[in-house]
């Protein structure tokens, strides 16, 4: 049975068998005619026809025809078909692919769950495409792939538990152990062709599947090597914008980014902000500040507080940057009746603003901090002030935030705000929320509509997958989570598991609860 | 038309052979995925085809051996006549034994009855390539077309016509790691140990053309490593069968090899063994590559 303890990309935990514990991910010895995951012995798939001198082990394995990448068609159909006649019910599968999707995909789609499932490291494209249907068919199973110390890292980070232990593998393991983060596997992934292949088959073409596993970061995010602008992270970032950034009006400000997070406490950004306070005044809530940066796109400002991270910073940007930014952009107006866009960047970032379906003014002369460019700045808010609607409600930024989050407006209409910097909301003299660089609700009387574990028991300490009953498949790991009772909070907690794996996986901790909710 | 001379053990005794290799049609069946013998064959088998076979015999030899790259028994390759003809000049040659081949369809006691006049005291020995003792080897790893059955049942037919049997166990068929090869290997021997009286294990050699070519140059398959059928070859020795391999191609990088440096030596001491039976004792380097090879899963 396993429990994962940690997910991201890796899924990091540990597997038990009849008391016999091993941690994940691990490393399995291979023998002539067995295999051992520390104690626990399996017994080794040999070839269909060669069956009969199976030694046998205490994990049985499945004995099919194997079948490699370069056989002709025909011989592959004959060997799937006849793989599906025997395929049986089996603790250890071991998966052939022929190259042929149309063949490999029925077979793979006939297999039952297993504890163990055994790859080969063939065409990288077929190994991931089938691996992520096994991985999202059967969460509970084990992954095993075939490979050098070299592959090892993004294949680790795709989420295989286990690979070939020898010394050269077990050091590569424990290296990526040791500093599991993207740079790391960035970095590592340059060691083969075929490393750096499957690193950009897992960013580029399989990272929807990939994203379910990836970690919402809690410390500064580092992006230094090319690569990094494709991480699953930043292109989760462009949908969750996309889908549940609500803008408080048309009128949108494009700001360049700071070196400082978040920006609003950078000295570029209080400059921007005083001009804005100063032409505005309360009507600035209902201005649209959109932060363009790289690997992000896109920040509005009132989700600045979601990301820290650090990049390479030349001042060169190149065409990928940019055109994410604009893309973003773009997707964010189509959304809005008739948005103006006011653009107050350096020169070298102007091309993001470049044909906008939207009235465009550009704000900056030069440098953007330039006093010609600041006091173009204000002159063009005042001048543009009529347009901007007034306020409806306090706290505006707070309540797009809250909608971002939960998908819903989580604050009263009459709210108190006490505190520096842990701040909690006040509703009628009670506390309803706490905001920090995060908005957490904590009343009962609160209902959120994202990020919600539903439960049906009396919680106590951490929240496990057995006690889920429902989970919003919108949770990733590392995400804050509010743990409801027929839809009321009980308690807020940080996510281990993706919402979906909530509910799928057998064993192991849910949600870390961080704060009961009376 | 090839032919070629070699020394080796001819009923137990050490003398010399005749190889030769009749440029007839080939294999009607031409189907086995390690084989492409077939498309070096002419269209049709030349209406000359045994004043062809006069020219390459010689004086001097205990043995001949026969290879059509199909059966010599067909019909279709070579005319019951012709094949009387071709078995009666080697007969007269003032050889002990005459080797041909053929798949155990076209072996019948009729077939074998009417060379015996021509062969006189010459011992007809009848070689099949039964591949593996494993059906679903057979099927699935080979596509052989024919059943161990099938074998069984005409082993019998050639002992009880006096003809001596030799099998031809194919080393590491594709669809099979080293070790699984391995097994095969021996557990066909000792399976077919009393229904012939030689045992030939052939290692896969990479035919141009052939199924298994296509997994080669896409590195999917390795041909065997010597050490295994080193270690099939000592495992063997306590064998009732005579057992030898003659490896095709061996060394290179389309046949058995190891790592280069050892294969020579190594070469060298089985053919010792074929004639001698002497355990063979080598060392390399490479010997712990190929142990990290036998436990592989793909």
């Amino acid at each position: 049975m396993m429990e994962i303890t940690y997910i991201d990309g890796m899924r990091r935990g540990i597997y038990t068998y009849k008391e016999k514990t091993c941690p994940l991910p691990g490393l399995i010895t291979l023998y002539k005619d067995k295999i051992k995951f520390n104690d626990i012995e399996i017994e080794k798939p040999l070839a269909y026809p060669l069956r009969k001198i199976s030694k046998g082990g205490e994990l049985k394995s499945m004995h099919l025809l194997r079948v490699m990448d370069g056989v002709p068609k025909e011989i592959a159909k004959k060997i799937q078909n006849k793989n599906i006649d025997i395929a049986k019910e089996s603790d250890v599968v071991p998966v052939y692919l022929s190259g042929y999707g149309e063949y490999d995909k029925q077979l793979v789609s006939h297999f039952s769950e297993a504890k163990l499932f055994l790859f080969n490291l063939g065409k990288e494209r077929d190994l991931l495409a089938h691996y992520f249907y096994i991985r999202k068919k059967f969460p509970n199973s084990l992954c095993y792939c075939d490979c050098g110390p070299e592959e090892l890292p993004p294949l680790a980070y795709a989420g295989f538990d286990l690979f070939p232990n020898n010394p050269e593998n077990e050091a590569a393991l424990q290296s990526y152990l040791n500093n599991p983060t993207p740079q790391y596997l960035e970095m590592a992934s340059c060691a083969s062709l075929r490393a750096k292949t499957l690193l950009n088959l897992l960013y580029l073409e399989f990272w929807h599947e990939m994203e379910e596993y990836i970690h919402t970061p809690k410390n500064k995010e580092l992006y230094i090597s090319r690569d990094a602008f494709w991480r699953p992270l930043t292109q989760r970032w462009i949908l969750q914008v996309k889908d549940h950034y609500t803008p408080p009006s048309d009128i949108c400000l494009v700001l360049p980014c700071s070196a400082r997070k978040p920006y609003s406490s950078s000295q570029s950004h209080r400059r921007f902000l005083s001009v804005i306070k100063n032409a505005l005044g309360p009507k600035r809530a209902s201005l649209t500040q959109l932060i363009v940066t790289s690997p992000y796109g896109i920040v509005p400002r009132e989700l600045e507080t979601l990301i820290d991270y650090d990049i390479v910073v030349t001042g060169t940007w190149c065409y990928e940057e940019i055109e994410r930014s604009r893309s973003m952009l773009i997707s964010l107006l189509k959304n809005m009746k008739d948005p103006l866009v006011l653009v107050h960047l350096p020169e070298n970032e102007l091309d993001v603003a470049k044909d906008l379906p939207a009235r465009t003014i550009i704000t900056s002369k030069g440098h953007p901090l330039s006093n010609e460019s600041l006091s173009s700045l204000r002159n063009t808010l005042t001048e543009i002030k009529d347009l901007i609607p007034i306020p409806e409600k306090s706290f505006m930024n707070l309540r797009t935030f809250s909608k971002f989050l939960y998908g819903t407006d989580i604050l009263s209409d009459n709210i108190k705000m006490k505190g520096r910097i842990n701040k909690q909301i006040f509703s009628n003299n009670k506390c309803i929320a706490s905001y920090d660089k995060m908005l957490r609700p904590i009343s009962p009387l609160v209902r959120v509509k994202r990020r919600w574990v539903e439960i049906d028991f009396d919680i106590k300490g951490d929240l496990f997958c057995v006690g889920v009953v429902d989970a919003d498949e919108r949770i990733r790991s590392g995400d804050d989570v509010v743990i409801t009772r027929k839809g009321m909070p009980v308690a807020i907690g940080n996510a281990i598991l993706s919402g979906r794996l909530m509910h799928t996986m057998r064993k192991g901790k849910a949600v870390k609860v961080k704060r009961k909710i009376k | 038309m090839v032919s070629w001379s070699n020394i080796e053990c001819i009923s137990g005794k050490i003398g010399n052979a005749r190889s030769i290799i009749l440029p007839t049609q080939g294999c009607y069946y031409d189907k086995c995925y390690m084989c492409s013998y077939k498309s070096s064959c002419p269209e049709k088998t030349p209406h000359d085809i045994v004043d062809i076979f006069k020219q390459e015999l010689c004086e001097g030899h205990d043995k001949i051996k026969i290879f059509t790259s199909g059966s010599f028994f067909d019909t279709t390759e070579l005319s019951l006549k012709q094949q009387i003809e071709i078995v009666s000049l080697a007969a007269k040659q003032g050889i002990k034994e005459l080797t041909v081949e053929s798949r155990p369809e076209f072996i019948t006691s009729e077939v074998l009855r009417s060379f015996k006049d021509v062969l006189g005291d010459v011992v007809f020995d009848i070689a099949i390539g039964l591949e593996s003792a494993n059906n679903d080897v057979l099927k699935y790893c080979v596509n052989k077309g024919f059943t161990f059955e099938a074998f069984e049942r005409k082993a019998n037919i050639l002992m009880s016509n006096d003809c001596l049997v030799k099998a031809y166990l194919l080393l590491k068929p594709p669809f099979l790691t080293e070790y699984e090869a391995f097994m095969d290997v021996i557990t066909s021997a000792r399976k077919i140990e009393s229904l012939c009286d030689t045992i030939s294990i052939n290692p896969v050699s990479i035919h141009k053309g052939s199924i298994v070519e296509q997994l080669w140059l896409r590195n999917s398959y390795r041909p065997p490593y010597l050490w295994t059928l080193v270690e099939c070859l000592n495992e063997l020795m306590d064998l009732d069968a005579y057992v030898l391999s003659h490896p095709v191609a061996p060394g290179k990088a389309r046949g058995i090899h190891n790592c280069g440096s050892c294969d020579n030596t190594i070469i060298k001491k089985i053919e010792e063994y074929n004639l001698n039976k002497i355990p063979i004792n080598a060392q390399c380097d490479c010997k712990a590559e190929w142990e990290m090879e036998l436990k592989k899963i793909f």
